[in-house]
């Protein structure tokens, strides 16, 4: 019986440690034409209706377009239609927001925090409501000027795909050596017991 | 979208890029010293319209009316023009248009500031319909950076003729984006904010009409420019599309109103008292001080004008005279019913088809390339047939045309009683308006163009049709909302035609018919003050001072002349800034007599030189070979009596906006010179094609001489260079291989003698004369 009290409490602090602790998410967005993009972040997930989720404190985040990557590192940031034109992103902490609604994005991701200066090489957005173009109500767009490749979806009716990546064996291991560490602490004190 | 071509390792242009943002830097100041170095995605359109050109046809059953609709390329290279030169080159950014026309380009910063082109090859489609000729459109610079909103966003850009356009005005014209956007959108009344969208997105109906319109004549143009190119005579397509805008240095105009008079040589209108208002307007604008007339008397003159040949007619008959057969007219029914005088059967001697059938013309190929044609008559009968002369009414009538006292200048005084009588009633007289002088007339398919009924068009002004004058009339049903005078209609509404030929009735336009009233109550016919005159050759057709009052005539018609231009010159059309407009003010024929040997230089320039017996048409191909005769249509084989002209008379030339006032070209040129010189300023022609110039008017010295076994009726030309048809460019053409015989001096005809003292012409080429057709550096 108390192993089994014990085994629950050891789900519930992994558990816990995934919902809140800092970790890796896939995705990736599929235009319309069938040109693919995808990459992966560092962030934090949070909750959302449903089994939506969206993620937070974004870093790390790398991009393949085509087949091509990215420049980094990349800022991320979001699109604001308040903001003036010639500046309409706001690469502050947590303003992007990237979702796995699809309707609820509005981010870029870009290899500089300053894209109306000489500083861009490649970026790539996704944003729900004041389009950049100004057309529609949504709109995807990715574009690398080293190799040329660009795609631009408007409305964003391709296939977006957020998702949080498996955690890696080596990855995994510490967490799996605590747990048996519980267990092994738990034998332990009842053998002593006897 | 994956570029179909990588854009080149950054160094192998980065050198040029650097060099245009420092002039760029260096141009907009340290304010935002990076703009110009900031990446743009385009999201772009290939578009542009599609012209399906009319049918033409001799038979009205067969012909049928053009159409334009929006259009999109498939297809189509875009890329950034890195190296200005107006093509794609390897290594510059590119990418194809897909299937509804967009394209996608990323342009590096580095690659910024410079022009996108699109190539069209004729691999391409055009809304699905194959591409013949290859086409370059081009963007400015200026145009993306115009529409770009952030530097993140796609920057929408339309990649049209119109936007080719706008890079030809900034690169060639020296103005700002701006400036060509405003010059552009004012010239075609449209919002400025037109020109950046495909054009089947134009939301506003007239704008998208006068936009497709114009689409549809830059096309043509920018195609006559990269054949050009591909021909290589430019070095670049850059400046072949300029090159295309002055063809054989003739700019394009955007209308033309040809006033035609009647029957004076220039020595008679030239210091004329009784043309003052004439004289004027020659002395205040420009003018051709030599030239000719093709043929005598009226029809063959204006048939000339319509399409550079006048096919052996030598009368004024009715235009289905001796055509029957193969060559019977084929627009039926005949105007022959009601008061019309036409008469279903025509014979006349010489028996020479007076139907032209199947020949190239100035209206069919005006409506081909996508623009159109206007003859404004003067005083027809309301709701009479165009293909019938005009007929005596009596229940219109006018008061006589009062000159009082002192108030006509006639030689060296002024009249001393009233010319006209008070109180004449004068019943509208027959032949006011007459067939002969309509230049499409004889040609089949011209009546039989779809647009024909609709082309010809009532002209005002006149003593007896006017507004309120012509309501009487009982002659033929007049149609609902008939207006008498649609050319000033159209004027106002900016409705003429690119080619807009005005014919003043007879008795305005200096001919002469019999016009006579009654004093009511009397009935003793009275001669009416200004319509009975001098014709060719009465008072010689050279009498400068008229002493006579039978010479009114030609103050009536300098009056209506005055007329006309003041109504030309007072339309908004004219009045607009970056329209190019233009008044020709000439005379059918002058007052001599044909060419004989003892006067031999009454005609010029494509004409039948030496009375030759042996002119036949030829059938020439675009390269200017000829490969045949062709009696097409011509059911006579006396083609050589034509050709033959009557003499000089007056051409003036007045522009809207001219480079230039009180030029003078006295090199020699003719009716045939003039279609040639029109089928220049609307594009209808390629120099690089002497074939494609229509009829008598490709018959350049290079073209005689290349086809010297078939033009045999040149075989002993005097003067190689007089005898050829040249465009009034005033530059001397001469072909290659051949020079102007030294002391060379230019032929004038017999009738530009003024008291006995013969004019003689400029030594040529003495100095280099200046073009007449020019336009300010601002619109070219």
């Amino acid at each position: 019986m108390k192993t089994s009290i014990k085994l629950v409490a050891l789900l519930a602090c992994m558990a816990a440690g995934v919902a809140n602790a800092s970790q890796v998410f896939d995705f990736s967005y599929t235009f319309t034409d069938g040109q693919t993009l995808y990459g992966t972040l560092t962030g934090t997930e949070v909750a959302g209706a449903g089994a939506a989720f969206s993620v937070s404190n974004i870093s790390n985040a790398s991009i393949t377009f085509d087949g091509n990557t990215f420049n980094g590192p990349l800022y991320a940031g979001s699109f604001s239609a308040a903001a003036p034109a010639s500046t309409p992103w706001n690469f502050a902490a947590n303003a992007a927001v990237i979702s796995t609604n699809a309707s609820l994005n509005n981010f870029v991701f870009a290899d500089s925090n300053d894209p109306g200066g000489n500083n861009v090489t490649n970026y790539f957005y996704f944003v729900n409501g004041a389009t950049p173009s100004g057309t529609g109500t949504s709109e995807v767009l990715a574009s690398n000027f080293n190799t040329g490749d660009v795609d631009l979806d408007n409305p964003a009716a391709g296939a977006w795909s957020l998702t949080a990546a498996p955690v890696p064996l080596p990855a995994a291991l510490p967490l799996l050596a605590s747990a048996l560490g519980i267990f092994g602490l738990g034998a332990l004190r009842r053998r002593t017991a006897v | 979208m994956k570029h179909a071509k990588k854009h080149a390792p950054q160094s192998r242009v980065a050198s040029r890029s650097l060099v245009g943002i420092a002039v760029a830097a260096a141009l907009i100041g340290a304010a935002a010293p990076s703009l110009a170095a900031t990446p743009v995605v385009i999201k772009g359109v290939v578009s542009g319209t599609l012209f399906t050109p009319p049918v033409i046809s001799n038979s009205p059953s067969s012909a049928a009316a053009p159409a334009t609709v929006a259009s999109t390329y498939v297809g189509a290279t875009v890329c950034v023009d890195l190296n200005a030169n107006g093509q794609c080159d390897p290594g510059e950014p590119s990418t194809t248009s897909k299937a509804n026309g967009s394209f996608l380009l990323a342009i590096p910063g580095a690659d910024t500031g410079n022009n996108l082109v699109a190539m069209i090859p004729t691999t391409a489609t055009n809304n699905g319909a194959a591409v013949t000729q290859r086409l370059v459109f081009r963007v400015n610079a200026a145009q993306i950076t115009a529409a770009t909103v952030s530097p993140l966003a796609p920057v929408s850009i339309a990649v049209t003729p119109l936007s080719t356009e706008l890079s030809r005005m900034v690169e060639n014209d020296g103005l700002s984006f701006s400036a060509a956007v405003t010059a552009l959108a004012t010239r075609l009344g449209v919002a400025s904010t037109e020109f950046n969208q495909s054009l089947g997105s134009i939301e506003n109906s007239a704008d998208q009409a006068a936009i497709e319109a114009e689409s549809v004549v830059l096309t043509n143009r920018w195609g006559l420019a990269a054949s050009q190119f591909d021909n290589g005579d430019y070095p670049t397509m850059v400046a072949a599309q300029q090159g295309a805008m002055t063809l054989e240095s003739i700019p394009r105009y955007d209308h033309i109103f040809i006033i035609m008079l009647e029957n004076k040589s220039s020595a008679s209108v030239n210091g004329n008292t009784l043309t003052p208002n004439i004289d004027a307007l020659l002395a205040a604008n420009n003018q051709f001080t030599n030239y000719f007339a093709t043929g005598n008397p009226s029809e063959p003159n204006y048939t000339a004008l319509g399409g550079a040949d006048d096919f052996g007619i030598t009368n004024d008959d009715q235009w289905n005279c001796n055509a029957t057969g193969a060559n019977a007219p084929q627009d039926l029914p005949l105007p022959v019913s009601g008061s019309s005088p036409f008469t279903a059967t025509c014979t006349d001697s010489p028996a020479v088809d007076h139907n032209i059938l199947g020949h190239p013309n100035l209206f069919n190929a005006i409506v081909s390339a996508g623009m159109s044609w206007r003859t404004y008559n003067e005083s027809t009968n309301p709701g009479q047939d165009y293909r019938s002369d005009g007929v005596a009414d009596p229940n219109v009538t006018a008061a006589d045309h009062i000159y009082p006292a002192g108030t006509v200048q006639i030689g060296g005084s002024t009249n001393s009683s009233q010319i006209g009588t008070t109180g004449l009633i004068i019943p509208m007289p027959a032949q006011l308006y007459r067939t002969k002088h309509n230049p499409g007339m004889a040609y089949q398919n011209v009546r039989s163009e779809y647009d024909f009924v609709s082309s010809n068009r009532t002209l005002g002004g006149g003593q007896w049709i006017n507004a309120s004058s012509y309501a009487g009339t009982t002659l033929y049903p007049v149609p609902a909302n008939y207006d008498p005078d649609q050319f000033s209609t159209d004027l106002a509404s900016g409705n003429v035609g690119q080619l807009n030929f005005v014919i003043p009735d007879q008795c305005d336009d200096m001919h002469s018919i019999t016009v006579q009233g009654t004093v009511p109550p009397s009935t003793t016919a009275v001669t009416a003050s200004d319509c009975f005159g001098v014709s060719s050759g009465v008072n010689g057709g050279n009498d400068p001072v008229p002493s006579v009052q039978t010479d009114m005539i030609m103050k009536r018609g300098d009056n209506y002349v005055q007329y006309l231009v003041n109504k030309i010159e007072g339309s908004a059309l004219w009045q607009n800034p970056y329209q190019r407009n233009a008044i020709v003010i000439m005379f059918d024929e002058g007052g001599a007599t044909y060419n004989s040997s003892s006067d031999p230089y009454d005609s010029c320039c494509g004409y039948n030189p030496n009375n030759s017996t042996v002119a036949v048409p030829v059938i020439a191909n675009a390269a200017g070979t000829v490969t045949g005769y062709d009696t097409t249509g011509l059911s006579s084989t006396l083609y050589y009596n034509g050709n033959r002209g009557h003499g000089n008379s007056i051409f003036g030339v007045i522009q809207n906006h001219p480079a230039a006032t009180g030029v003078q070209d006295s090199d020699a040129y003719s009716h045939f010179s003039f279609v040639r010189t029109l089928q220049d300023m609307f594009g209808l022609a390629n120099p690089d094609q002497p074939g494609s110039y229509m009829n008598r008017s490709k018959y350049t010295q290079a073209f005689i001489a290349a086809n010297s076994s078939y033009l045999t009726e040149y075989a002993s030309s005097a003067d190689p260079y007089f005898d050829a048809v040249r465009p009034m460019n005033g530059q001397y053409l001469v072909p290659s291989g051949y020079a102007l015989p030294a002391g060379y001096l230019e032929k004038v005809s017999s009738d530009t003698t003024v008291s006995g003292t013969p004019l003689t012409g400029d030594a040529a080429p003495a100095t280099p004369k200046v073009n007449v057709w020019a336009l300010p550096s601002d619109l070219q």
